[in-house]
């Protein structure tokens, strides 16, 4: 195992997390909504490309036409059902809800599909690519261009749309842009949507390289909110690069300590940039000690 | 109801104002929670003295006493100072891995005790403080994280902590170590730390302490402007609810005779000492208390009635409704409801 080769694992399986992250940020962003129940539809995601390759065999990315599509109007409907009673709770109360949220899907997975681990077979996606002494998976390859292809086309849209400058401005200032007579209610709407779907698509993209169970969402989430934190809490930006480095640090991490230290590397990581630049590194900084009202 | 401290007279004021004025604040406290101690300490006693035989009935006694030990601590941090810890399990399983390894190098609980909460309360204040700053979800997000780092630590140190394969409470009966053959030491120990914690509820409730917790969780800015120190109450608060949960992580581990790194961290019980405080009433005296009597006799019956998933299923399905329907918990919702009705005046 050259250096080298760590470092490529690590940005492949940081264009991942990137994509997860984004659609945290997005949420957090123009929501407020600290989104704990994101995995789960990272999971859904990942049964869904799993239904797909049973029922219809053949390719696993297929399913793609019909999750984007569900879990679009899943986080809509999701948003407007629950999250828009509770606008103006206070934070602890919407975390708990989606903590609840989470809990509540992850049993009902466990009680649809069973525990035990499940796997899409595809000779495709599972093989490898050499360039020299470097292994690539093609899989994983595949997920990150597609993450880093829907992650730039997203910064694109926030850029250059309607709708994209209605929700950069609504991170700025919901109050404002609601007195310039923006529908903030349908932007919610929108980021949510969004959201849920990049966590489906997440999925998707790592059926076919990781074990599907319940629970594995959850987890893959985590590092979700390490790298969401790390790159500032709402900066898209911030994600893709938080991404890339969370990967890196974990795939270097892994390799020198010891294993069952692995995962408290990026966890020590994620308190230490809260304590020392809780704006993150693209994030507005004071945000968190003005707490977001 | 006069104090010794208080002066009989003084030159130019009536008597009566002095008296109003000057009252300990023991007279003003042991009036409010007369009655309360007395029905706790009476509802205690008895569950020790009829239930301690009957293990299933007993066990259910224990949980919710536990509970309700565990959401009033968090409910000083979380509800009254708006410091929402998504991470109290942390203060609850170090405190019972600490006892358990005294205890098994030859300690008596009840010098491990008090031991293990002093030194939680300091490591863990001092673990909180550059927290301080971070507001809202990010606070929140940090404290999350905290026993989740705690799980892995505790499996690489197997030296002190047995590993992921856990550390078991000595077996043989001994009044030193905690290990009794009934079930009513048990409810004797944790209902007396119930208490406490529910006094320490009231008390903080009543006093300049709890006013001072509001000022900093509704707006720390103002509160400062207005005089109020709001580092040195987030200290209190933080203090007070590490000490009240280690106290009841030091009770849990004796209870439970076992501890490894998932049970000891689960998020499952970090994520209960809110519920329950939203479930009664975040940032009232009695919120916890009445959360976890609602809540934990009802769960341990989902649990048996339905097994696996679908108990978590309902879980979380409780916890949402909860929240959209009942934001203000029971305590508010029937608080609401008399209001309506006449009998009290609305807050």
């Amino acid at each position: 195992m050259t250096l080298l080769q760590l470092l490529v694992s690590g940005v492949l399986l940081g264009g991942l997390y990137s994509l997860i992250a984004m659609g945290l940020t997005l949420i957090f962003g123009v929501m407020r909504l600290v989104n704990f129940a994101h995995g789960e539809f990272v999971t859904l995601g990942m049964y869904a490309a799993f239904w797909f390759y049973l029922s219809f065999g053949g390719n696993p990315y297929l399913s793609a036409i019909l999750v984007v599509p569900l879990s679009l109007v899943a986080g809509w409907m999701l948003e407007r059902t629950m999250f828009r009673r509770m606008r103006s709770a206070p934070p602890a109360m919407q975390m708990l809800v989606t903590f609840g949220l989470s809990l509540a899907l992850q049993n009902a997975m466990l009680l649809a599909f069973g525990g035990d681990y499940r796997s899409v077979r595809n000779g495709f996606a599972q093989g490898s690519l050499h360039f020299g002494t470097i292994d690539v998976g093609v899989g994983q390859l595949i997920a990150f261009v597609a993450s880093i292809l829907i992650g730039a086309g997203l910064i694109v849209a926030l850029k250059y749309t309607r709708i994209g400058r209605a929700l950069r401005a609504v991170q700025e200032n919901r109050y404002a842009i609601a007195l310039m007579g923006v529908n903030v209610e349908r932007l919610f709407g929108i980021a949510f949507a969004i959201g849920i779907c990049l966590a489906a698509l997440a999925g998707v993209l790592i059926a076919p390289n990781y074990f599907i169970s319940p629970t594995v969402g959850g987890g893959l989430v985590f590092t979700g909110f390490v790298v969401v934190v790390l790159g500032g809490l709402g900066s898209l930006g911030g994600a893709v690069v938080g991404g890339m480095i969370i990967g890196v640090v974990e795939s270097v991490a892994g390799f020198y300590l010891p294993g069952n230290l692995k995962g408290s590397f990026s966890l020590a990581v994620f308190i230490l940039v809260l304590l020392l630049r809780p704006a993150g590194l693209f994030g507005r900084r004071g945000a968190e000690e003005v707490g977001f009202k | 109801m006069t104090s010794p401290s208080t002066p009989a007279t003084l030159d130019g004021i009536p008597p009566a104002q002095v008296t109003a004025s000057a009252v300990g604040w023991w007279d003003r406290l042991s009036a409010r929670l007369g009655i309360p101690l007395v029905v706790g300490v009476l509802v205690v006693g008895g569950l020790t003295l009829t239930v301690g035989g009957n293990a299933y009935v007993a066990g259910i006694a224990i949980e919710t006493l536990f509970w309700i030990a565990a959401a009033s601590a968090w409910n000083v941090l979380g509800g009254y100072t708006g410091m929402l810890s998504f991470g109290h399990a942390l203060f609850i399983g170090v405190s019972g891995y600490a006892v358990a390894f005294a205890v098994t190098h030859g300690w008596s609980w009840w010098v491990a005790t008090p031991v293990t909460v002093v030194a939680m309360t300091v490591v863990g204040t001092l673990l909180l403080f550059p927290g301080f700053r971070l507001r809202g979800p990010f606070f929140a997000l940090a404290t999350f994280a905290l026993p989740l780092i705690a799980t892995t630590l505790a499996v690489y140190a197997s030296g002190i902590t047995g590993g992921s394969q856990g550390e078991t409470w000595p077996i043989n009966p001994s009044v030193a170590q905690f290990v009794f053959v009934g079930r009513g030491p048990y409810i004797l120990t944790i209902g007396a730390i119930a208490i406490a914690a529910t006094v320490a509820s009231v008390f903080i409730d009543r006093r300049a302490i709890g006013r001072r917790m509001r000022a900093v969780a509704d707006d720390d800015v103002a509160a400062e402007a207005a005089g109020v120190p709001a580092t040195r109450t987030r200290l209190v608060a933080t203090a007070v609810s590490i000490a009240l949960s280690s106290l009841a992580g030091c009770f849990y581990i004796t209870y439970v005779a076992f501890i490894d790194p998932t049970s000891a961290f689960a998020l499952d019980v970090s994520l209960k000492v809110v519920l329950l405080s939203i479930l009664g009433g975040l940032g009232r005296s009695y919120g916890p208390l009445v959360g976890a009597l609602v809540l934990i006799p009802a769960d341990s019956w989902l649990a048996a009635a339905f097994p696996g998933g679908l108990h978590l299923l309902l879980y979380g399905a409780l916890l949402v409704a909860l929240v959209l329907f009942l934001p203000q918990g029971i305590l508010g919702g029937a608080e609401r409801v008399l209001s309506r009705l006449g009998l009290r005046r609305p807050r």
